[in-house]
């Protein structure tokens, strides 16, 4: 399974939300290894602890126990300034409800990506590359509200590896989509993966998009079970 | 008494005090100029308080509005932070753009003054003269980029302090 060595290393990890006065235990000692280079499914049912799971590997919110590493850096170990620091350039995230920013045009929700990491805004090769790629090259100029849903998540992948991360998460990216659109976008992350060795990570509870992965990884009640 | 010729307006003035020495009379232009702010008691403190209520009414306008513009984009706040930008990179773009709202609401407030005052001139026949006073429009403007800063900090500030994943389930 290992192509270029793990990329992430999570031990013993486990997370408990506080609601109210009351303890939610999100993720119960979990262990995972990811290879560089590998597209994970990970599916389970709703409260299963997988969005937990992305959150915390995205360096969204800190694990409460356990160790998450990360390229070699531990994220149980970083400040919020680091895991902020660790979003501009190791993860790159792809939301079911796209999240692009309404105001800016395709071109620009992918230049911010960039202009937040500290990199120039001109278009190297690279986001040639990747435009092309995702079929987008034509819709650049165009706001979110004016793209179909399908293309929409094309830009927000565009967004996710524009930076060249080490990891990207991919939340529920066909959660909105019909089937056309859906099969289009898994097809691209299949194609990121083969053809730039990106690492993916993708939560879903389609298991036919599960199937794109190389491998799958079930969870329930906080626990990854094989 | 109306006059044929205002141009004898004085001559007949001083007649008539002359033949009514125990009467106060005015020609129109002396009467209407005893309703001066000074000659009018309690006159100036009102309309200092009525100037104060439109300050702090148009401060309040303008930090409110902000205020909800800025809450509304709590989720773009949040997509902002998942991408990595820092506190300071997100506050950075808010407090930029309202700065530019706030500048082009003042001019476009300035001449909206003007023409209101050519609208009021032109249909609704006002007998009363409508100034327009440039000295007000720093204090106007100051009071539009202040309210506009304030209105912003705060949600932008609240946002920024959230948790990513809090701000971006923002609905």
């Amino acid at each position: 399974m290992s192509r270029n060595g793990g990329i992430i290393s999570i031990n013993n990890l486990s997370k408990v939300y506080r609601v109210g006065e009351v303890s939610v235990e999100a993720l119960r000692g979990v262990d995972l290894e990811v290879s560089a280079g590998e597209f994970l499914s990970v599916v389970g049912p709703s409260g299963s602890g997988k969005s937990t799971l992305f959150h915390i590997l995205g360096g969204l919110t800190p694990p409460t126990s356990g160790t998450v590493s990360i390229s070699g850096e531990d994220l149980a170990k970083m400040t919020d300034a680091g895991r902020t620091n660790m979003r501009k350039t190791k993860v790159g995230f792809v939301f079911q409800k796209y999240n692009l920013l309404p105001t800016l045009s395709a071109r620009d929700n992918i230049a911010i990506a960039r202009h937040i990491a500290g990199k120039p805004l001109e278009h190297d090769e690279w986001f040639i590359e990747i435009v092309d790629l995702l079929g987008i090259s034509g819709r650049l100029d165009h706001k979110p509200r004016a793209m179909s849903g399908g293309e929409q998540q094309r830009v927000a992948i565009a967004r996710a590896i524009v930076n060249h991360p080490s990891i990207l998460l991919a939340d529920e990216p066909t959660g909105n989509l019909d089937t056309k659109n859906s099969d289009t976008v898994l097809n691209l992350l299949r194609g990121l993966n083969e053809r730039l060795g990106q690492t993916i990570l993708m939560i879903t509870h389609n298991p036919e998009a599960a199937a794109y992965g190389h491998r799958i990884v079930n969870m329930r009640d906080g626990q990854i079970v094989y | 008494m109306k006059l044929d010729d205002p141009k004898l307006t004085n001559q007949v003035l001083a007649a008539f005090k002359q033949k009514l020495p125990d009467y106060s009379i005015y020609s129109v232009e002396e009467f209407t100029s005893l309703f001066s702010v000074n000659n009018v008691t309690g006159l100036r403190q009102f309309i200092t308080v009525v100037i104060l209520l439109s300050a702090i009414v148009g401060f309040l306008v303008v930090f409110l509005s902000m205020y909800t513009a800025v809450l509304e984009r709590t989720r773009e706040i949040g997509v902002l932070k998942s991408l990595g930008a820092s506190p300071g990179y997100i506050l950075d773009i808010l407090l930029r753009e309202t700065f530019m709202l706030a500048v082009v609401g003042t001019v476009l407030g300035i001449a909206l003054s003007f023409a209101t005052r050519w609208l009021i001139l032109e249909f609704a026949g006002a007998t009363l003269t409508s100034m327009i006073t440039p000295d007000w429009w720093p204090t106007a403007a100051m009071i539009a980029i202040g309210g506009a800063l304030l209105g912003a900090m705060y949600p932008g500030w609240k946002a920024i302090r959230q948790d990513a994943l809090e701000a971006l389930s923002y609905e």
